[in-house]
């Protein structure tokens, strides 16, 4: 079943003024639910726009969009498509607002009507999954705490009120190794969990070692569409260079050998990866 | 939530009002201004008015988006409007219900007053959408050169405007970003309460603000470590020149006030009602 489909969308910035720019461009696009699923391409491809779109944050101007069960064309209030479709934004100090980050936490389950008992049990489960440490920090001012762990606490902000799909817009811009390999076992524990996670990245490694799908954006059209071996056979180094992304070093390698078919790429990317103990 | 609006931002083109020099377009403006304000009839400040319209549509600039972007002091507008209508008492009486009472003077006054704001609005819109933020400064810097035998800072002064208007455009598209991320966590900023609109503002003003001054101290510090000095005298990367335009513009203009100041003061055209 489709957590969000797209049908010949079409959106228009400042539309009737000098600076109008026309974002997105006849999107035909399925995301599956439970799915990780990327989005990559270059700055102006249309990729904020999209995940804008699901969240209703934007308003198509042609085709329809339909997440879950909300049928954008018709809905009238988005306030219950927010509360099932979580976004946390490449910059979190622009949320950030409150002086504790107990309270921070605390907004968007109160906002979308939980009682503070249960926000209280979901704010500690989130912060589990993302790697806060709740008892030490909930007493800290947010605006002092480094980049990293503003981001955690914008994350554990989202995942307190249980959204079923969880957009991420730059999820690894800013952190160290450490805090991008804690934000892969948060992926693959939310996916576990059945949520659908849509992310917008340009880390080709951590793309690669998390995504189910990928969908390459240009112009404000999608390209391609489909899983990640497939993407990887399918374009070579130069042209994935025009969304924005740089093929692995596995990849490139296998580039310069030939093989047969799909299951012949599979088998000897496992021959490297054994070879290498990846 | 911003999209379209085009108050106080720059529009490229190659009208003739975009190659005129900056000190110039500031002198039309600050002059016609200081008539429309100074004006006390409604006939006159429409006079005027349709001189600013016709340099308006000659040099090919945005008209209805201008007057989209007019949307948000629409309601500001309104009310002065409607102020001046129902707290005018003095004058011919041409409604009366109970104790609610309008006044021919009382509507003439709100009229010339939604004529004046809104005229002075295309005034600055003309200078705004032909002349980068840069120039306006530069313009600035030339007109009060002068002040710099009082000791006036001119330099530091131009420096804070350029700075001030380059970061318009910026705090907009950021108070756009920080609506959405609020907006994405269930805050309602539509909602017809009036309790739950107040509510609602501390989201957005606390990061806006606090944003503001990060970037501004990291503004501070990128000058610093470039050694950013006013102490001495600073050249520019592009030249303004001023040429024929400019003289002819500078006709117009003091012929249309010399022309105005004329008939309404030595003439006494005030057409008494309009």
């Amino acid at each position: 079943m489709n957590a969000v489909t797209f049908n010949n969308v079409e959106h228009i910035y400042n539309e009737k003024s000098p600076f109008e720019i026309k974002s997105l461009n006849g999107v035909d696009l399925q995301i599956k639910k439970g799915e990780i699923f990327f989005i990559c391409g270059n700055t102006g491809s249309g990729k904020s726009t999209l995940i804008k779109l699901i969240n209703r944050l934007l308003i198509a101007k042609t085709g329809s969009i339909k997440v879950l069960e909300f049928d954008m064309n018709t809905i009238k209030k988005p306030f219950e498509l927010r509360k099932k479709v979580g976004m946390i934004f490449q910059y979190p100090d622009n949320q950030i607002f409150e002086t504790r980050v107990k309270k921070e936490l605390i907004y968007g389950p109160e906002k979308f009507g939980m009682s503070k008992r249960e926000a209280l049990v979901k704010i500690k489960e989130s912060c589990v999954l993302a790697g806060l440490d709740y008892e030490g920090f909930k007493n800290r001012n947010p605006f002092e705490l480094s980049g990293g762990e503003k981001r955690k606490v914008a994350i554990c902000s989202i995942l307190a009120y249980d959204p079923e799909i969880i957009i991420f817009d730059e999820p690894t811009a800013g952190l160290d190794n450490s805090s991008i390999l804690s934000l892969k076992k948060m992926f693959f524990k939310l996916k576990e969990k059945g949520k659908t996670i849509i992310a917008v990245s340009h880390n080709i490694d951590f793309i690669s070692e998390c995504c189910d799908k990928i969908c390459l954006l240009s112009g404000g059209k999608v390209i391609f569409s489909g899983d990640f071996v497939d993407t990887m056979m399918r374009f070579t180094n130069k042209e994935l260079e025009v969304f924005g992304v740089e093929k692995p070093f596995i990849y490139r390698l296998l580039e310069k050998i030939k093989f047969k078919d799909k299951d012949d790429f599979k088998e000897k990317i496992k021959n490297i990866e054994n070879l290498f103990n990846v | 939530m911003f999209d379209g609006i085009l108050l106080g931002q720059y529009v490229s083109g190659n009208s003739f009002l975009y190659i005129l020099n900056p000190v110039n377009k500031i002198l039309f403006c600050f002059t016609f201004m200081v008539l429309i304000v100074c004006c006390q009839s409604i006939f006159w400040t429409v006079n005027l008015g349709f001189i600013v319209l016709l340099l308006f549509f000659s040099a090919k600039l945005p008209f209805l988006a201008v007057l989209k972007g007019m949307k948000t002091i629409l309601f500001f507008l309104i009310i002065t409007f409607i102020m001046h209508i129902f707290f005018t008492s003095q004058g011919q009486v041409i409604f009366q219900y109970s104790k609610i009472i309008i006044t021919l003077e009382g509507l003439l006054n709100a009229l010339l007053i939604f004529f004046r704001i809104f005229f002075i609005i295309m005034i600055n819109s003309i200078l705004t959408l032909t002349t980068q933020p840069t120039e306006i400064a530069w313009g600035f810097q030339k007109l009060l050169y002068p002040f710099k035998i009082f000791k006036f800072p001119v330099d530091e002064f131009a420096l804070m405007l350029s700075l001030a208007l380059r970061f318009i455009p910026v705090l907009f598209q950021e108070l756009g970003k920080i609506i959405d991320a609020q907006k994405s966590r269930g805050a309602e900023f539509d909602s017809p309460s009036f309790i739950k609109k107040i509510l609602s503002f501390p989201p957005i003003l606390i990061p806006m603000f606090i944003n503001s001054f990060f970037r501004a101290e990291e503004i501070a510090m990128a000058m610093e470590a470039r050694c950013y000095s006013n102490s001495q005298n600073r050249t520019h990367f592009t030249k303004i020149h001023t040429g024929f335009e400019d003289l002819f513009f500078v006709i117009f203009y003091t012929f249309i006030t010399l022309v105005y100041l004329y008939l309404y003061y030595f003439k006494s055209y005030d057409l008494s009602v309009f």
